[in-house]
């Protein structure tokens, strides 16, 4: 099988969900990895660079990151090929599955294409860091009118990916405003990524892309710590894929606590400074 | 100027869902449906423009003929007209397919900019802007934070999990607009009543150039099943901070921390 991997880069590093990748296609296949420089429109060039490679490849390979679905939709477009967004895993016969409906529902699809072009979620296998990645210009666009005036990396400080990490705390309506640094303080003794709801990020507590659920990301860490969040059907879906739940919430009916695997009904602002004393004290 | 929004009626996200057995389709007949919630943003975008520059406003959305109520909240928001690309061979339609339909209806319609959220709440792939940009060939300036239209030119700060860019090219183009760009309008009752005066155009595929044969799905769901739901497991309750210890004994048992 002849599989071609698109790698993002941040700060011109592999993201390890790219790499992550590159491990999954080298167990299934022949692999060719492409990159495109972050100067200019990225997504225009990505598409023309993997189109320009695919003659002979069975299989296309993106990220499930914003980038990796909007490069997918228009090269699948522009290719004919089949498209499957936010594979899991490929059983033995090649075919994609997916999960669906929040994680609900796990369905295998098929393409009648000769190429299909898929994402694929973080954390589907090991990182592979054996491997030559081809690096194209994005000025090399010949088609795109689109100018690019400015770029820049958001800084997100040391804490990890919110869709690659291990460990996610996410903050919601009971963690209150000043409560958000109590989310924060926990995150960082447990090296974990900072989520929220969508109540969090409405009220502008936290910025909107780290909104986990139906309308922001889809995670699926090991240990998932849900503070102050009531767990409406739209936060489950982002999150209930999770290997590991815990919740703190002051309502003992929160719907939350129904997906939990370890539940606290109690006030954020007394648990969690507990939780970080007790946490320190095992180092 | 002419403005189009893309817009899909979904099921309401509260609702649970389901796959249909015969044909592995989402049951749309078992839950309450709704105008997607994303595609409202661009919506209240085009608003926005009708105010401030005079800008004709049309709805596009492909479905099944009950898909008119989402069209009709969006006219109750101010939308000045709808379309509905409706035609039996259109049932589960792949993403292509969606996007190839969509962009024949664009060009039928013939604005200097189509606008559309970025992604559904049901399927949620985030590709068909991309794809409708593909079709049509124009410049698609996806996850917009802010967009602004003068001169001929469009603007727009793009944001993503890891950049932010400020992009702009000459119209016609396609760009999809992220929940940070505004707060969508509620409609009011003034614009209830006027909605229900206001025409919507069913169109079928031959309307837009297309036949069934352009319209067939790549891709398909071969196989379905629910997973197990997750129950609850330990639940204590904490008034004073004592259960610290139990929580951390119970993550070093899961080995997560």
């Amino acid at each position: 099988m002849q599989l071609l991997v698109y790698v993002e880069r941040v700060n011109g590093e592999p993201t390890t969900h790219s790499l992550e990748l590159i491990g999954l296609a080298q167990s299934m296949g022949d692999v060719v990895a492409v990159s495109v420089d972050a100067e200019g429109w990225v997504i225009d060039a990505a598409v023309e660079a993997l189109a320009d490679r695919a003659a002979g490849v069975d299989l296309i390979m993106l990220p499930s990151t914003l980038d990796g679905a909007d490069i997918a939709g228009r090269l699948a477009y522009t290719l004919g090929a089949g498209l499957i967004t936010d594979v899991v895993s490929f059983d033995a016969e090649g075919r994609a599955h997916k999960l669906i409906f929040g994680g609900a529902v796990e369905v295998t699809t098929d393409s009648s294409a000769p190429v299909s072009v898929v994402t694929v979620r973080p954390s589907s296998a090991s990182p592979s860091f054996d491997c030559d990645v081809e690096i194209v210009a994005a000025s090399t666009s010949a088609t795109s009118r689109i100018v690019v005036e400015k770029t820049s990396t958001l800084e997100r400080g040391a804490r990890p990916d919110l869709e690659s990490a291990r460990i996610v705390v996410s903050g919601g309506r009971g963690v209150g405003d000043s409560g958000f640094e109590l989310v924060e303080q926990l995150a960082d003794q447990l090296g974990a990524a900072i989520g929220a709801s969508r109540a969090a990020t409405d009220a502008g507590w936290i910025e909107h892309s780290y909104q986990v659920g139906q309308t922001g990301k889809s995670v699926s860490p090991d240990l998932y710590i849900a503070l102050g969040i009531s767990g409406a059907i739209q936060h489950l879906a982002g999150m209930q894929t999770s290997q590991t739940i815990v919740a703190v919430n002051s309502d003992a009916t929160a719907p939350i606590f129904g997906v939990a695997d370890y539940g606290i009904v109690g006030d954020v602002a007394v648990v969690v400074p507990a939780l970080l004393t007790a946490l320190k004290a095992r180092h | 100027m002419r403005v189009a929004v893309l817009v899909k009626q979904v099921p309401d996200s509260w609702a649970v869902k389901r796959l249909r057995g015969a044909d592995l389709r989402l049951d749309r007949e078992a839950c309450d449906r709704v105008l997607n919630d994303l595609d409202e943003y661009a919506v209240e975008q085009a608003l926005v423009w009708q105010e401030q520059q005079g800008a004709h406003v049309t709805l596009i959305s492909m479905g099944p003929s009950i898909a008119e109520e989402a069209l009709r909240r969006g006219l109750s928001m101010g939308a000045d007209e709808a379309i509905l690309v409706s035609d039996d061979a259109l049932a589960g339609a792949d993403a292509r397919a969606t996007a190839r339909v969509l962009a024949a209806a664009v060009q039928k319609v013939a604005p200097d900019i189509v606008l559309c959220g970025v992604k559904s709440t049901d399927a949620g792939m985030s590709v068909v802007p991309g794809m409708v940009a593909a079709a049509l060939g124009w410049p698609g300036l996806t996850h917009a934070a802010a967009v602004d239209v003068s001169d001929g030119q469009v603007r727009v700060r793009r944001e993503t999990e890891h950049a932010l860019a400020e992009l702009n090219c000459a119209l016609p183009a396609l760009v999809s607009v992220i929940e940070k760009i505004n707060t969508p309008r509620y409609p009011n009752f003034k614009g209830i009543l006027a909605a229900k005066k206001k025409q919507i155009d069913t169109w079928s595929l031959a309307d837009i150039g297309l036949s069934s044969s352009d319209v067939v799905s790549i891709t398909q769901v071969t196989g379905g099943a629910e997973r197990p739901a997750r129950s609850s497991g330990v639940q204590v309750v904490d008034a004073s901070g004592d259960s610290a210890a139990g929580l951390v004994a119970f993550l070093e048992s899961r080995k997560v921390i």
